[in-house]
């Protein structure tokens, strides 16, 4: 029996997990340090099972359950601001929306020039489009008696 | 407390019941105080730190689906909460404080041998200093440490074995 097998398990013996053998406990008798550190272990051992730890205090339970409640505050605290912020945002359309509204004349006005542009782009277009005019009948022709055909073909086959 | 009772007054505070959450956080704050509490060298922390718990318990209830013990989970927490604390701050003591003072006859006076036990508790790893506080109160079982620690029961033993060595060493 050497210290090394000693020491080992020593927490073993403090703890009452194991009880050394004869063996074990001739040399604990003779050896000073194995003895120490036996002493040792059961001192910690002894600490560790009457180790007091304090309770709660009293008023802790309400303390937590303050502290939710502040916290859940504080989220909905956050959300009111995001949406008071959206309000805000949505009334400011609104205010510009009527402001547009009541000035008519603008309001004309935009939408006569905008007349205008599309009257001129429309012109130039046909004026564009005026040489080959028959080549476009001939192609909506076509194309308009392949849609029939198809609608034909699609009837008869679904019957 | 009984495993339906638990479930019962899970599914209470997951419907919003305050009053089902206070009887949690008055069924679990003592052993969740006295584990911080041995876990922690700052004791100015303490109160803090186990409302924390319970702030954390409160807003993952919603989540809980009951596969571990409600206790275990909350031991998983405290073990986190801790790590957390300690990681966010230096050590507050060096090795040379663990030292065995000069005393005539070599005995520990109680109040020193505590004050030496808790210098050395902060040396240890994280798990074995959580398995040390948790392990030695009543009421926490091996099974539930294992648990929470998501580590085999055998290790659970090991660790706590291994852990009262390390403070016998640095007792020395």
């Amino acid at each position: 029996m050497t210290c090394r097998d000693v020491l080992d398990r020593v927490e073993a013996f403090a703890a009452g997990d194991q009880q050394p053998d004869g063996a074990a406990r001739a040399h604990i008798e003779t050896c000073l340090h194995c003895a120490a550190a036996l002493a040792k272990a059961r001192r910690i051992e002894t600490f560790l099972t009457s180790w007091a730890a304090p309770e709660a205090p009293p008023r802790f339970t309400a303390t937590v359950q303050n502290r939710i409640r502040r916290l859940n505050w504080q989220s909905e605290e956050r959300i009111d601001r995001v949406f008071n912020g959206a309000m805000v945002a949505a009334a400011l359309l609104v205010v510009v929306g009527v402001a547009g509204m009541f000035n008519v004349e603008m309001v004309v006005a935009g939408a006569a020039t905008l007349a205008d542009v599309l009257a001129l782009a429309g012109a130039a277009a046909v004026e564009k489009a005026a040489p080959s005019m028959a080549t476009y009948v001939a192609a909506m022709g076509l194309l308009a008696s392949a849609v029939v055909m198809w609608w034909w073909t699609e009837g008869t086959f679904d019957r | 407390m009984a495993d339906f009772d638990e479930r019962e007054l899970v599914a209470r505070c997951q419907r919003g019941d305050d009053g089902a959450f206070a009887q949690l956080v008055d069924q679990y704050k003592h052993l969740v105080y006295a584990m911080i509490y041995r876990m922690m060298s700052d004791r100015g922390q303490v109160e803090d730190l186990a409302q924390d718990v319970f702030l954390k318990v409160h807003r993952g209830l919603s989540y809980f689906r009951g596969e571990a013990r409600l206790s275990t989970w909350i031991y998983r927490i405290v073990a986190n909460v801790c790590v957390q604390a300690r990681s966010g701050r230096r050590p507050m003591r060096s090795s040379s404080d663990v030292t065995e003072p000069a005393s005539a006859d070599g005995a520990f006076a109680d109040l020193e041998l505590r004050d030496r036990i808790e210098k050395a508790m902060e040396k240890l790893p994280e798990n074995y200093r959580f398995l040390i506080a948790a392990h030695y109160l009543k009421g926490v079982q091996y099974e539930a440490l294992a648990e929470s620690l998501n580590i085999p029961l055998g290790t659970v033993k090991t660790h706590i074995f291994r852990a009262k060595r390390q403070l016998r060493e640095l007792l020395s």
